[in-house]
This record gives C-alpha cells, structure tokens and sequence, in this order.
C-alpha cells in the first residue's frame, strides 16, 4: 500500500505529543493501548502485559521526535512496541540466568499437566521464547519470515523451522 | 528445549510451508499428491491449521484499568531524560565542527564578553556612585547640574538553585537518581517474571535503599541552597 495515499488517522496528535502535549500523548494512548497490550500479553506473558505495555508508551514518548512519518503512527508504535518487548523479555532472562542459570532451562521446558487442556496464553507460555517469538510475529501479528529474521536476529530458515515446531506442539497442547 | 516428532515423513516437516503456500508449485503438487496416501500428514495438517485458526481467533484485550495514570506519571521524567539526550546529541555534533570553526567561534565569544563585561564594569562603577558629575570633555552638558543617581544594591550573588527544568549544581545528583530510577523499574521487571528470587529481591532493595539516600541528600542540599540565598534587590 502507498503510505502517501493514506493520510494517519493520528498526524495531528502525534504533532502535539511530539511538542510535549500529554493530552494528544493520551488520546494516541487510548486509540493504540488494546492492540499494544495483546502483544505485551502475547510476548511477555499475562502477568507481565501491564508492565510490559506501559514500557512500551514511555518509550514511544521519549522517541516521539524521531518519528517522520514515513509510516502510519499504528505501524512505526507496533515496530517500537515488539523491540521494546523482546528486549525486555530477554533482558529479564539474561538477568534471571545470572542469578539462576537453571533458571532459562525451566523456562524452555517448563513442566506441565499433561493431561490439562490449556488456553492460548498457556500454551504460548509454555513454548519458551525461542519458538514463542517466532509463532506470535508470524501467526498473530502477521510478519513474513523476513521481517521475523530481521527482528529477531536469525536466519529465514531457521524462522520457518522454529514455527513449525511451536505449531507442531500448540497443536498437542491445544488439541488433545 | 528437545522436541520429538511421531512420524520421519520428510514431509511433515514442511506442512506449515504448505498451510502458508510458501512451497514452489513443484512442490506443492509432489505433496499433493502425497497427500492423497498419507493420512498420517493429513491429520497433521488439520491439527496445524486448527492451530493456526485458533491463534487468530485470540482477541484484541480491552485497555485495562488505571494504566493511564501510571503512565502519564512518568512521562514529564522521560520528558526530562530526553531533552537530557538531546544536550548530549548537540555536544556530540559541536565535537564534530573543524577546529578551527571552533578557535573562530572562541574567539568571536571571548570578544564579545570582554566587551560586555568592559560595560557592565563601567555601568557598575557609575551607578555605585550617588551623585554623577558630567566629564568636562561633554561640550553641550548643562554646566553646575547634577544627577541623582540612586545606589545599586548589592545583587552579586547569582541563586545557586533554579529549579529542576535547567542545568544547575544538583543536575549530576538527579541524573544519579534518574539513573537509580531507570536500573530500579529494569529490576522490578525482571522480579515480576521470577518473583521468589531472593537475589533479585534484593539487588531492587539495596538499589531503592540508595536512591532514598541520594534523594535525601539532594531535598538536604537544595533546601540548604536556599536558606543560604542572598536577600533580592526590591
């Protein structure tokens, strides 16, 4: 799609925000915040969505002035609400390996009921980041296994295997 | 994480290939025609595209609760952090200008303030004295007049405290506590997702014991500031 064919909804609000005004910062919040908190739940997990969210908004605030437009408001906030819950996710990883090294191991294989038929958030938990990341960019914010290896840092190939093997296991958990 | 699976069919590790149409067409119809005799991939890849069917099926969640005012509390922070940034980002570039884009500049500035300082000396010493007397050398001056001029007050001194939005003598100790804030919130997430850390529990008390501590000194210092304050002129 052209964006030069497709005036955003949010211009003018981002305009104000970007000059300091709250009042347009929260009207932007109230138009994006549902969209930005599923993905928090999605990536992060539901105990950690709100926290996750509101990092989200903060940082959309401190990096308003780099916005130019050259994407809808929706898209450049989604771009920034991924990378800002990916790295917070692995920084809580990396912050927890150092304090529990078997810590990242348990979250990777994380024992269940298995006879217990679990819920979506659930199973994306139980997933572990790795696969995880990959079957939420992919099958539930839509981006190619291109977008997917640049975000993520791995390869085309190995973002095709990786959601196979969550789809592959949400389909046992899910299913059975 | 290991993971097993059932069949050794090189084909079932290309069903969500196909369930995204992303296998060439030679492909595609070698597995079409596979899977015609396998019902072992075509249970496979109902149960794959009941996944995936299910995963769009999750909703949008609804904005939860008081998120709003947690958020717009911080922001006059980040506010602060980001003009913080952008001063940096301008000392950044001015490192970049020629060097002797620089020596100009300097100069320039030297100049202009040992003009101005020349004048407010001059000014300062005029208006010390009571009473102006007109040089002889002024021709027109009406001769056996006076001025009255009135005494200027002592106002040498400069307030030490500004308030929070300028650089002044406290800026490095709430950067510190900006700072401490930053490292805090960064430990508190990580506590949420291993909340019986006992490690973790207590890097985030020792990180908030420090930040009461340097806010303390800094309420200390600031209201010290001000007590000390020369009187301003009326």
């Amino acid at each position: 799609m052209n964006r030069q064919s497709v005036p955003d909804p949010d211009a003018r609000d981002v305009a104000r925000a970007a000059r300091g005004d709250t009042q347009a910062f929260e009207r932007l919040y109230f138009s994006h915040a549902a969209r930005v908190h599923t993905l928090a739940r999605r990536i992060v997990g539901r105990d950690l969505a709100d926290d996750g969210a509101q990092e989200v908004f903060v940082h959309a605030w401190e990096q308003l002035g780099k916005f130019r437009g050259e994407a809808l408001f929706g898209t450049w906030l989604h771009r920034l609400a991924v990378n800002v819950l990916l790295r917070n996710a692995e920084m809580a990883r990396r912050i927890a390996a150092r304090v529990s090294p078997a810590f990242v191991e348990e979250l990777e294989a994380r024992p269940t009921d298995p006879d217990a038929r679990m819920d979506i958030d659930s199973a994306l938990a139980r997933l572990g980041p790795g696969l995880r990341e990959v079957v939420v960019l992919h099958d539930l914010e839509g981006y190619s296994h291109d977008e997917i290896g640049d975000t993520l840092a791995i390869s085309v190939s190995a973002s095709k295997m990786r959601l196979h093997r969550g789809r592959t296991l949400l389909r046992e958990w899910l299913l059975q | 994480m290991t993971i097993t699976f059932e069949s050794n069919d090189p084909w079932q590790e290309r069903l969500s290939e196909y369930l995204d149409g992303s296998l060439a067409e030679s492909e595609r119809q070698g597995f079409e025609d596979h899977l015609r005799g396998c019902e072992s991939c075509r249970t496979a890849l109902a149960g794959l595209r009941a996944v995936v069917e299910r995963l769009h099926a999750d909703q949008l969640d609804e904005i939860p609760d008081g998120a709003w005012p947690r958020i717009a509390a911080r922001l006059d922070r980040a506010q602060i952090r980001s003009r913080r940034d952008a001063r940096e980002r301008v000392r950044r570039s001015t490192g970049a200008l020629e060097a002797a884009t620089l020596r100009r500049i300097t100069t320039a500035a030297s100049l202009t303030l040992t003009l101005v300082g020349g004048i407010w000396v001059g000014a300062s010493l005029c208006l010390a004295t009571s009473v102006w007397t007109p040089p002889k050398w002024i021709p027109f001056w009406p001769r056996g007049g006076h001025i009255s001029v009135p005494k200027q007050r002592s106002t040498l001194s400069v307030p030490a405290y500004a308030g929070d939005s300028v650089l002044d003598a406290w800026t490095p100790l709430r950067r510190s506590i900006a700072a401490l804030d930053q490292q805090l919130a960064d430990a508190a997430f990580a506590l949420r997702s291993q909340p019986n850390d006992k490690t973790l529990a207590r890097v985030v008390v020792e990180l908030t014991r420090e930040r009461r501590n340097l806010q303390a000194t800094l309420d200390s210092a600031v209201s010290s500031s001000r007590r000390a304050r020369p009187m301003s002129p009326r």
